[in-house]
């Protein structure tokens, strides 16, 4: 079931000023993973915002069960969407203890039914034994969590997370990111989040959402976002990418590098450029060869050589961490590409 | 987003009343300054030797404000960036004098020095070769009293400047006293221009200390003609002179930050390594030592012991004891006041949807006291015969002359309050007010009680102003201490009445004074 779509949503800040988000249409499923990806400024956490109901869009509908939240002369406030956020500061309320924060959301319930949900929830992230803490007394970890606790609590139709793990240590990041998915998971909760991290948002999310300037560009799973990217931006956004120029002849796409196939059917004469990963580049050394290697960086995990082609354009390759070759070197660089990406130039 | 509407209305309700109160006052003195004729003006002006009078007023605040900074300035310096043996306590002890009025303080120099006074009399002599009566010893006092003021900028400045700064200087080559002179002073400009622009035109409007010292200024002759005469034209014109020369000096001030006004930098990472002082560390001490004993000890040992010298205390303390009252409820009430209207008013505007209304609250505290007071008469006798000469008059008056402290003080308390926090209540299912009152509102609390005992203070001890508004015959403290030590001298009741009124401001503003080094733990 569509639990939440945005149609045709628009919102300016300033009149003066192109839209902060622009004709964004996207709608998430019951139970789904999204997560809205892009550089800072591209309208990720304006999206989050409108959802929540923390801004209203100039035009385009908010519509969450069916019902619109926005748009079209209704409007519902952010109490009344049952749309939990877990903001990037945690915004936890400093004066009340960790489960009179969790309790906040759950007024309904009442005092005799509070404790009980409180527990059931501060059990789920685990942190039972800190209820009666402050939250200056947490660990950023601990904070997160009370954080997604409190949200969790009033069990919402959706969660909202602005850039959660970005106040996090590197090791406690991709800890946190595996608990977080368990709990939405476990939980069956629908989670929308925003990142400007494609590591994260690939790890944890079913769709990812790639924002540019207020647009979507795409939105798709993150298998399709790596090798078929819908355009040069999303390509290069998402992973390291090069494009090697070609021409497209009926035997296929001549580059500089060897033939490609035409899978997307060009026309025979015309001019497109072919994406390439450091993944999809390898190459020998050899006194023969016409490329040459100009810079070698090591990353730990692995080392990226950027190799020269006798025309200058220049390539990517990613190789094992041991592999040593320093510059100068001649090599004969390859491509082997099994999904062929091609964009017009 | 539907809500505008509601800010819009809040602010706006907010609005119209309080431009009635703090424009009234204004309006009433531009027309009957108008009534005067420009002729019969100078006319009169030449009688009471007007440019004469200016040019000492200007003198007085020069003064004053040089002596304040000479106090207050390395008193900061000392008590945050060295090894001052104490410098906590003093940190604590140094704005604590801004308890004591300065009108208290002239009082307490002429029971001390005047003739007759408690010096002479341990001399043997009838009285002593300095002058107490006069620009010297007004500015004398006024520096003494409004120094803390300088010494709450500068040391507040000086806490936030990153020392990073100072160290690059370091190791750009620079010596110690190189840094201090090239960038530690500079970055405090901004800190040194505000503090001494609020002691030059406290001591340039203020009416108190110089009417007790028999400086004549603007503000003692447009009293004498109000006491004297049901002449309001040439006070309402005098006034406006005043007021005029206080927004140009604004208006001056406002010219220069503004192009040096690099805003000083957020939340230093780590405090400054202090300096050590070495050798200097007691001759440092005696001089801090002796700032406190000057402007804290002395004045209550004085009052105590002159207030000691009162027949049958218990008997006057009960017959003053209904002024006691009169000026207790009224700095309430007109601190109450100012606070909700301050909340209002901080709170749409912090919402960036609002009509901005405390750029009017502020023309209120521009206004010197005197003017106001004269203002406010004329103004709710002409407009609101209803409330003219009643003690609501008064409680509106100290609204008028103090919303803005509150205000700041509100603004400050919203501004450290991530929206994030009042958007997560929101979004946990509480309504905007509902929000306010569970979230907002327990957070700020140390600001607003802050901000409230910052106008209960100043109301408490306003002199000029309540004595031109008050209702005949509703005597507070400070105008009692004024008529007896006006009209009978420094004597025992002034000096008793005046020590009662210093202790009921100081425990409020100790309490502050300790609020102020205690936040709330951020969330982060």
């Amino acid at each position: 079931m569509e639990l939440l779509a945005l149609e045709d949503v628009t919102k300016r800040y300033a009149p003066d000023q192109p839209p902060a988000v622009d004709a964004l249409t996207l709608t998430v499923e019951q139970g789904e993973i999204l997560a809205l990806l892009g550089p800072s400024g591209c309208g990720k956490t304006t999206t989050l915002r409108l959802i929540a109901g923390f801004e209203a869009p100039d035009s385009g509908r908010v519509v969450i069960r069916g019902e619109t939240m926005a748009g079209g002369g209704r409007w519902v406030p952010p109490e009344g969407r049952g749309v939990a956020i877990v903001f990037q500061d945690y915004a936890l309320f400093p004066h009340l203890t960790v489960a009179e924060n969790v309790g906040f959301g759950l007024q309904h319930l009442g005092r005799s039914g509070r404790p009980e949900r409180v527990r059931q929830i501060l059990e789920l992230v685990g942190l039972e034994s800190f209820a009666r803490r402050y939250p200056h007394e947490l660990s950023g970890g601990q904070q997160q969590r009370v954080a997604l606790a409190r949200a969790l609590a009033p069990a919402p139709a959706i969660i909202l997370l602005d850039e959660p793990f970005s106040n996090l240590d590197a090791d406690l990041r991709a800890q946190m990111r595996e608990e977080v998915e368990r709990i939405l998971r476990d939980t069956g909760t629908t989670g929308i989040f925003v990142t400007h991290d494609q590591e994260e948002a690939f790890t944890l999310a079913d769709r990812v959402g790639v924002l540019n300037q207020g647009r979507l560009e795409q939105l798709d799973t993150p298998e399709q976002i790596y090798h078929h990217p819908a355009t040069p931006f999303v390509a290069e956004f998402v992973g390291a990418a090069d494009f090697l120029p070609g021409l497209v002849t009926p035997y296929g796409i001549v580059t500089e590098m060897g033939v490609f196939a035409n899978t997307e059917a060009w026309k025979t004469g015309e001019k497109v450029k072919v994406m390439l990963r450091p993944d999809d580049v390898a190459f020998v050394p050899s006194s023969f060869g016409d490329g040459m290697i100009i810079r070698r960086d090591f990353r730990g995990s692995e080392t990226l050589y950027c190799i020269r082609l006798p025309s200058g354009q220049r390539v990517h390759s990613s190789q094992a961490s041991s592999s040593l070759y320093p510059n100068g070197t001649r090599v004969r660089a390859e491509a082997h590409l099994i999904h062929v990406v091609t964009f017009p130039v | 987003m539907p809500g505008i509407r509601r800010w819009s209305v809040l602010s706006l309700g907010l609005a119209l009343p309080t431009a009635f109160f703090v424009l009234g006052p204004l309006g009433f003195l531009l027309w009957m300054g108008a009534t005067q004729e420009g002729a019969d003006f100078l006319e009169r002006a030449r009688d009471l030797e007007l440019p004469r009078v200016v040019g000492q007023v200007a003198l007085l605040a020069t003064l004053t404000t040089a002596w304040a900074a000479a106090l207050g300035v390395p008193l900061a310096w000392l008590t945050v960036r060295t090894d001052l043996p104490g410098r906590r306590l003093i940190h604590w002890l140094a704005p604590l004098p801004l308890a004591i009025p300065p009108y208290i303080g002239a009082l307490v120099y002429q029971i001390l020095l005047a003739p007759g006074g408690v010096l002479p009399n341990f001399l043997g002599v009838t009285s002593l070769p300095l002058n107490l009566y006069g620009v010297g010893g007004a500015a004398w006092v006024l520096g003494l009293f409004m120094s803390p003021y300088l010494y709450l900028l500068v040391s507040g400045a000086l806490e936030r400047t990153n020392p990073a700064l100072e160290e690059v200087a370091r190791g750009a080559g620079l010596g110690p006293r190189q840094v201090l002179r090239r960038v530690t002073l500079p970055l405090l400009r901004p800190a040194l221009l505000a503090g001494g622009l609020v002691v030059f035109l406290y001591s340039w409007a203020d009416f108190g200390v110089v009417s007790l010292l028999r400086v004549r200024t603007l503000t003692t002759i447009i009293y004498d003609y109000i006491q004297g005469t049901a002449d309001w034209a040439l006070p309402s014109a005098l006034s406006i002179l005043l007021t005029a020369i206080t927004i140009l000096v604004l208006l001056l001030q406002l010219r220069v930050l503004g192009r040096a006004g690099y805003t000083q930098i957020v939340g230093a990472v780590k405090p400054a390594p202090l300096v050590s002082l070495g050798a200097w560390r007691w001759p440092a001490f005696a001089y801090v030592g002796g700032m406190v004993t000057l402007t804290l000890l002395l004045p209550l040992g004085v009052l105590g012991y002159q207030a000691s010298r009162l027949p049958a205390p218990a008997a006057f303390v009960l017959i003053q004891w209904p002024y006691f009252l009169n000026s207790l409820w009224t700095a309430v009430s007109g601190a109450s006041l100012a606070l909700l209207i301050a909340l209002g008013v901080a709170w749409s505007e912090g919402r960036g949807r609002a009509w901005r209304v405390s750029g009017l609250l502020q023309v209120g505290y521009a206004i010197p006291g005197t003017v106001l007071g004269l203002g406010m008469a004329g103004f709710l006798h002409a407009a609101l015969p209803g409330i003219y000469a009643t003690s609501l008059a008064l409680i509106v008056t100290y609204f008028v002359l103090y919303v803005t402290p509150a205000c700041q003080s509100v603004k400050a308390a919203l501004v450290q309050l991530h929206p994030s926090l009042e958007e997560a209540a929101r979004s946990l299912g509480r309504g905007p007010l509902a929000a306010f009152w569970a979230v907002t509102l327990p957070l700020i609390k140390p600001g607003l009680l802050g901000g409230w005992i910052l106008v209960f203070v100043l109301s408490m001890r306003e002199l000029a102003a309540t004595l031109i508004v008050r209702p005949p015959g509703f005597d507070t403290l400070p105008v009692r201490i004024w008529i007896y030590a006006m009209d009978v001298g420094p004597e025992p009741r002034a000096a008793t009445l005046a020590l009662i009124l210093v202790l009921t401001i100081a425990l409020p503003w100790a309490m502050m004074l300790s609020l102020r080094s205690r936040g709330i733990p951020p969330s982060g």
